[in-house]
């Protein structure tokens, strides 16, 4: 292609000397016969891989194979809900809803558990009954 | 040059065709190499690669030429879209990489020429719009004529001019002392 006088017009002398600068310094090696030939090369071997008709068929079957080992995966069935048992009660809740020493006067006897107040009475009371 | 139609696998193409590829090959490697290492800031593996590629698509795309347009416009075209996206992946494994890959690149060894003067080449090349580099590269450095860059870019003549003009505008700026060094000589 010849430099064309369009594009000639707009140059002045010092950007044609610019631009012959940058075009000189900015010049790959030029390319050596061996070079030449391993890129000739490369370009067959690329051209040969790319022709094959089939060249797509490993790809999809791997993707297929893929697809069929995730459809065909062992699905977790879903069990029944387990009935989770009550928590048992801390001592400490027990103690809170619990009249403790009622409870306890039902197994001890009315008659000898008595909170500390009325057992002073008691003992009181007993006393003055003993005395003649 | 008539391309003839490719058809079909490698192994079965007919000698004619092989070689009339081969020729197309021959007669655009240097060329297509200079160009990608023009765009690609001096990088000669990443050109070669880019080359081979827009080789490669232009075999597998022979059988849909059609003709409307210049076999050159029509490699040319291939060619820069390589480019573009060599540069896009280029971009997105320093975005990844991060600091590793803000050190300054190494100097291509293969490259012929003053180091320091290209390495400045480059830089000012880069911090053109890349379609300011594209336009600069295609007419001023490779001497493809506007109606030629304008087809290979897809752009309207008018925009092809407005670029190099930005273009050369920067350079100016950016290299002022290589036009001046070139008057002392």
């Amino acid at each position: 292609m010849k430099r064309d006088d369009e594009r000639e017009r707009g140059l002045s002398a010092e950007d044609a000397r610019l631009i012959a600068a940058i075009d000189a310094g900015l010049r790959p090696e030029p390319i050596s016969p061996a070079r030449r030939a391993a890129f000739r090369a490369a370009l067959d071997e690329r051209i040969a891989r790319g022709a094959n008709p089939w060249r797509w068929l490993a790809p999809a079957l791997a993707a297929t194979a893929a697809v069929a080992l995730w459809l065909a995966r062992p699905v977790a069935t879903p069990t029944e809900p387990v009935a989770l048992a009550e928590p048992a009660l801390e001592d400490a809740e027990l103690y809170a809803f619990m009249d403790y020493d009622a409870v306890a006067a039902e197994l001890l006897g009315s008659s000898t558990y008595l909170p500390d107040d009325y057992r002073a009475l008691a003992l009181l009371i007993e006393s003055e009954e003993g005395e003649p | 040059m008539q391309i003839a139609a490719y058809t079909g696998m490698a192994d079965v193409l007919l000698p004619m065709e092989a070689a009339a590829f081969a020729a197309f090959v021959e007669a655009r490697r240097e060329r297509a190499v200079r160009v990608a290492y023009r765009l690609l800031a001096g990088d000669s593996d990443a050109a070669e690669d880019v080359a081979q590629n827009a080789f490669l698509r232009a075999h597998r795309a022979l059988g849909g030429f059609r003709g409307e347009s210049s076999v050159d416009t029509w490699f040319y075209r291939i060619l820069l879209r390589e480019v573009q996206r060599q540069r896009r992946w280029r971009g997105l494994r320093k975005l990844w990489s991060g600091a590793a890959e803000r050190a300054p690149e190494p100097e291509d060894e293969r490259a012929t020429g003053d180091p320091g003067l290209r390495r400045r080449i480059v830089d000012a090349l880069e911090r053109l719009s890349p379609a300011q580099r594209e336009v600069f590269v295609l007419v001023h450095l490779e001497e493809h004529s506007l109606a030629e860059t304008a087809a290979v870019l897809g752009k309207a003549i008018g925009t092809v001019k407005s670029h190099l003009h930005r273009a050369l505008e920067s350079l100016r700026r950016e290299l002022a002392d290589l036009a001046k060094e070139g008057r002392e000589r």
